[in-house]
C-alpha cells in the first residue's frame, strides 16, 4: 500500500463484512470485493431506467445481511433512542427492506412484459437465436456486424446491461437475434437481476452462438469457455451451440490452427469471424441456418378464390414460398414450421358438417 | 473425436451398516458435442463400512476402468472428488484424469450416472440390501 500509494484494495475472493472492515482500517483507503467491483461496473454503465433499478436493487441486496454489522461497527459507542434504549440496526435495515420490495414490484412487471413479448414472437414463426460468451468476447461487435446496425460496441467490461434483440433474415426465415450480458467466473446471479434475465433469454433460445474471443491464450479460452459451458449446461439440453470464434483477423491461419487443436475439444460447430472486419459472416449465416430447428416441405393446392388467396398471403407472412402456380387452383410448394403446415392443411381440409 | 472413459459413482449415502457403492465406467468416443460412440460400460459395486475417503473413491473407478478393454482419459464430476481441486486426484490416478468440460463429457457423466444409478436400485432389490 504504502509503496504503490493506492486508492483502493480490490479482493479477488468474497469478504465479510468484518474482513472489509477490519483491512480497510489497516489500509487507511477504501477496501472492496470482486462483487462490490462488478457492481461499481455495473452502475457506472446502467443508463437506461430498467438497468438502473436493477443496480440499486443488487446493491440493497448485497448490503442487507451487512447493514446490521455495519451500522452497529460505526456505532459502537453511541445509543438511539430515549435514554440510549433504541438501536440503529433495525430501522436501517426495514429501510432497505422496504426499498427492495418497491423495486423488485417494478422489475416483475417489466419481466412479465419480457415473457408475453417472447412468447409472442416464437408464436409468430421468429426462431429465437441468442449470443452468449464471456464479457468483452465482442458480442456487441458481432451483434452490430450480422444485423447491419450500430449498437453501442466498445473494448470494455459489460457494454451491454440489457438484452437487445434485432429482427435477422436468414435466406427468407425470420429469426430474431438478442445480444446478451457477459459472463464472468462465478457469475453471481442473485447479484444482478440483468444476468438473470440474460439468461433467461439464452435458455429459452432455438440456438445459442457462444462467442469467444479467439485472440487470448489458449488456457484462457479454455477457462472461459468452461466457465460458460457451466453456466449454460444444465438449462440447454438439447439446444444447439455454435462457437463463434471471434477476433481472427489478430491471428495468422497457423496460430489459429494451434488454438483449435487445443480448444477443439471444447468448441463444438466452431466458426470463424471477425466481426470488426465483418470476415467470415456468410459462413456463419450458413452455419446458424443449417442448426435452426428443421422446417418441412410440402406442396399446398389452394382454391383460387377470395378466401385461397388470403390464406397464401398468410403463407407468405408464416415462411417460405417456393413456387406458385395459378390456375383453376393455386398450386404452391411452401416450406414453414411443422405446425404452420398442419394449420394450413387443416384449413384446406373440407368441413364434414 | 476423443477417447474417454466417462464415470460416476452411486450410492456414497450411509445406508444400513455401511456404504454400498456402484460405480459405472463407459468407454466412448465423444466430438465436443455429442456422443459419437459408446464402446463398452462395465460396473462395479462395492461394499464399504467406513466413510469413503478419496483414495477409497479413486481406487473404486480405477478398478472399474480396468475392466474396460479400451484406453482413454478418465473424466468424472467435480462433486464426485469431494470437490477437490484438479491436481489432488490427478496425481492419484495411474492414467489420465479430468474433470468434465465440454457439452459431449457433460452428457457422458449424465449416461453413466444413469447408469450407476439404476445398476444400484436394481442390485439393491435383488440382493435384498435393506436401505
Amino acid at each position: 500500500m504504502r509503496s504503490t500509494g493506492a486508492e483502493k484494495v480490490i479482493f479477488y475472493n468474497k469478504l465479510s463484512t468484518t474482513q472489509l472492515f477490519n483491512i480497510s482500517e489497516i489500509c487507511g483507503c477504501q477496501v472492496i470485493d470482486k462483487f462490490q467491483l462488478i457492481l461499481e461496473i455495473f452502475a457506472k454503465r446502467a443508463t437506461t431506467h430498467r438497468s438502473k433499478l436493477q443496480v440499486e436493487l443488487a446493491r440493497l441486496k448485497y448490503e442487507v445481511p451487512r447493514a446490521r454489522a455495519i451500522v452497529s461497527l460505526l456505532k459502537k459507542e453511541e445509543r438511539a433512542g430515549f435514554m440510549g434504549l433504541g438501536d440503529y440496526e433495525d430501522s436501517y435495515e426495514h429501510d432497505l427492506k422496504k426499498r427492495i420490495a418497491r423495486i423488485e414490484s417494478e422489475l416483475e412487471s417489466a419481466k412479465k412484459d419480457d415473457e408475453s413479448l417472447r412468447a409472442f414472437r416464437h408464436m409468430k414463426g421468429f426462431s429465437l437465436i441468442s449470443l452468449a460468451g464471456y464479457t468483452n468476447a465482442g458480442k456487441s461487435t458481432l451483434f452490430n456486424a450480422i444485423v447491419n446496425e450500430s449498437v453501442e460496441a466498445k473494448d470494455m467490461l459489460f457494454t451491454t446491461l440489457v438484452p437487445m434483440t434485432r429482427a435477422l433474415d436468414l435466406g427468407g426465415r425470420k429469426a430474431l437475434l438478442t445480444d446478451t450480458v457477459g459472463f464472468i467466473e462465478d457469475l453471481p446471479h442473485w447479484l444482478v437481476d440483468a444476468f438473470k434475465s440474460t439468461l433467461e433469454e439464452i435458455f429459452l433460445s432455438d440456438l445459442i452462438l457462444l462467442v469467444v474471443d479467439a485472440s487470448e491464450k489458449p488456457e484462457t479460452i479454455l477457462q472461459k469457455l468452461s466457465t460458460s459451458h457451466d453456466t449454460l449446461w444444465d438449462r440447454i439440453q438439447g439446444v444447439p451451440v455454435i462457437t463463434v470464434l471471434n477476433k481472427t483477423d489478430l491471428l495468422d491461419k497457423s496460430e489459429l490452427d494451434s488454438i483449435m487443436e487445443q480448444i477443439g475439444y471444447m468448441a463444438p460447430n466452431p466458426a470463424f469471424v471477425s466481426a470488426k472486419e465483418g470476415i467470415g459472416m456468410t459462413a456463419l449465416k450458413a452455419e446458424i441456418i443449417r442448426h435452426l430447428p428443421a422446417w418441412s416441405f410440402c406442396s399446398l393446392s389452394l382454391p383460387n378464390s377470395e378466401k385461397g388467396m388470403s390464406l397464401l398471403s398468410w403463407l407468405y407472412e408464416e415462411g417460405i414460398v417456393h413456387r406458385v402456380e395459378y390456375g383453376e387452383r393455386i398450386l404452391v410448394d411452401y416450406e414453414a414450421r411443422t405446425e404452420i403446415i398442419n394449420r394450413a392443411q387443416a384449413l384446406l381440409e373440407p368441413r364434414e358438417d | 473425436m476423443w477417447d474417454i472413459i466417462a464415470v460416476d459413482i452411486s450410492g456414497r449415502h450411509r445406508i444400513k451398516g455401511g456404504y454400498y457403492m456402484v460405480c459405472a465406467a463407459a468407454a466412448l468416443t465423444v466430438s465436443a458435442n455429442h456422443i459419437e460412440k459408446v464402446r463398452q460400460i462395465k460396473i462395479l459395486p462395492v461394499w464399504l463400512n467406513l466413510a469413503p475417503s478419496l483414495p477409497d473413491v479413486v481406487q473404486l473407478i480405477e478398478d472399474t476402468a480396468n475392466q474396460l478393454s479400451f484406453e482413454g482419459t478418465i473424466v468424472a464430476e467435480k462433486g464426485d472428488m469431494y470437490n477437490k481441486p484438479l491436481w489432488v486426484p490427478e496425481s492419484m490416478f495411474t492414467r489420465a484424469f479430468k474433470y468434465q468440460e465440454s457439452i459431449a463429457e457433460r452428457r457422458a457423466i449424465e449416461l453413466v450416472h444413469h447408469i450407476s444409478l439404476s445398476a444400484r436400485n436394481l442390485l439393491i432389490n435383488e440382493l435384498q440390501i435393506e436401505a
